[in-house]
């Protein structure tokens, strides 16, 4: 009877328990005295940890240090692979740059059709200034287009293969391209030379040129067209018993770090050749 | 073989020449790759056929350059001459006959760039250019001169190795 009881009362008692472990957990008391029981038990298995990894890593030292130099070894690999990666990135953002601002340079001229091309070399000859550039026919390239970029003339094309085309830059001793000053309003011709110095050439003695006037194309001989900018006048030079006077141009072209240009494509050019075969 | 090496030999040469050789001027000269290379290897006592490889140069030359196509002939023309009567009379100083050929191959081939230039219709100075292509040219060409002709006795060596042992 009585054994019988206690087998009644067995299962209120546990019940009893785990409601009063529920309210503890409930009421937050439970974290506290899990804790305070644990405490010892967690600072004796810190300790113990401590000693085991101390004799581990004793044991294992001479591994670890050939697994490190191969990490590092790694590492440094893939530090000058990402070096190499950010150069070539930098050198796609300067691309970008350039591409963009030509870009630029074509929309404030809608009328004009661009090829945008590459300079991939220059003449090996130092007497010319010429480059060449990696597009040609095949891209609707032809001789005598001219050729420009966002800051102004480059020069036009003078020779045309399939795939690629040589420019003659404006510098070039065998140039020789027709202006105007705007603010003077007269015409002149400019013209490069063998150490690629631009010329102001034929300009009467009674203009009035000023240093900075801005020079741009004419269009005169429809070789280009008109109101490209060329550059800046520099010094003005009157030489005695001389019919013109001369001037130094200062070209808004960078043309020793010219990478890439517009070709404009619905530009056609006078041929003047017709006439001289005549003659 | 050694025939059928100059066209990528030149190609590079070129590739450099238009790429590489004009970032390192003085004024406005700079070295002249190919006709450094064709100086060494005129000169090397191995070399037979050398007239392909100015050939090859030739071509290569013309169809890059602005230059007129004879201005370009006559220069590698007489450097080659130069080269094959010096190589015949200073065999046993191959460095000697290739600075003298180098020189005088330099200012002949810029010399009738000038002139060609000049024929053509353009007034040039030739003072100007003296002082600023043509000297500069040639003081580059001679800086130069060492390590292409090195390269280039190295490479007759390995192109023409039983010659050594007769």
């Amino acid at each position: 009877m009585r054994k019988g009881s206690f087998k009644n009362w067995q299962p209120i008692v546990i019940g009893l328990a785990i409601t009063g472990v529920i309210i503890l957990a409930i009421s937050g008391l439970l974290g506290k005295i899990i804790d305070t029981a644990a405490s010892p038990l967690v600072d004796a298995q810190t300790w113990l940890s401590k000693r085991i990894q101390a004799v581990e890593d004793f044991l294992t030292v001479p591994r670890d240090v050939t697994v490190l130099q191969q990490e590092n070894s790694d590492l440094k690999n893939e530090v000058s692979q990402l070096q190499a990666e950010i150069l070539i990135l930098k050198q796609q953002v300067s691309e970008t740059d350039i591409l963009y601002a030509l870009l630029d340079f074509a929309r404030t001229r809608p009328e004009n059709k661009y090829i945008a091309a590459s300079v991939i070399g220059r003449d090996p000859s130092p007497f010319l200034n010429y480059v060449i550039i990696d597009h040609g026919s095949d891209d609707g390239i032809f001789k005598g287009m001219p050729v420009v970029t966002q800051q102004g003339l480059v020069g036009r094309i003078d020779a045309v293969t399939a795939t690629a085309a040589r420019v003659q830059l404006i510098t070039d001793p065998g140039s020789l391209v027709n202006v105007g000053l705007e603010d003077a309003k007269i015409d002149a011709q400019v013209s490069g030379s063998i150490s690629g110095d631009l010329t102001l050439e034929m300009v009467n003695l009674d203009a009035n040129v000023n240093q900075g006037d801005l020079v741009l194309t004419s269009g005169l001989g429809g070789s280009f067209p008109p109101d490209i900018l060329i550059g800046q006048v520099l010094t003005i030079s009157k030489p005695e018993n001389s019919l013109f006077q001369q001037a130094t141009i200062q070209p808004v072209v960078d043309f020793s770090n010219l990478r890439a240009v517009l070709i404009i494509t619905n530009f056609k050019p006078v041929d003047y050749s017709i006439l001289t075969e005549n003659k | 073989m050694a025939q059928l090496l100059s066209i990528p030999v030149l190609l590079l040469l070129l590739g450099l020449q238009i790429s590489v050789s004009n970032k390192f001027s003085i004024f406005n000269g700079f070295a002249d790759l190919l006709l450094l290379w064709l100086c060494a290897w005129i000169v090397q006592s191995k070399v037979k056929h050398g007239w392909i490889w100015f050939l090859v140069a030739i071509l290569m030359t013309v169809y890059v350059s602005g230059l007129k196509w004879y201005a370009i002939v006559a220069g590698y023309v007489f450097i080659f001459i130069l080269g094959t009567f010096i190589k015949k009379r200073l065999w046993q100083s191959p460095l000697l006959s290739y600075f003298l050929v180098l020189i005088v191959g330099s200012l002949a081939f810029n010399f009738v760039a000038f002139y060609s230039l000049q024929f053509s219709g353009l007034s040039l100075d030739i003072m100007e250019a003296l002082m600023t292509i043509i000297m500069p040219s040639l003081i580059l060409n001679l800086i130069f001169s060492i390590p292409i002709y090195l390269i280039a006795k190295d490479m007759t060596l390995w192109l023409f190795p039983y010659e050594e042992t007769e």
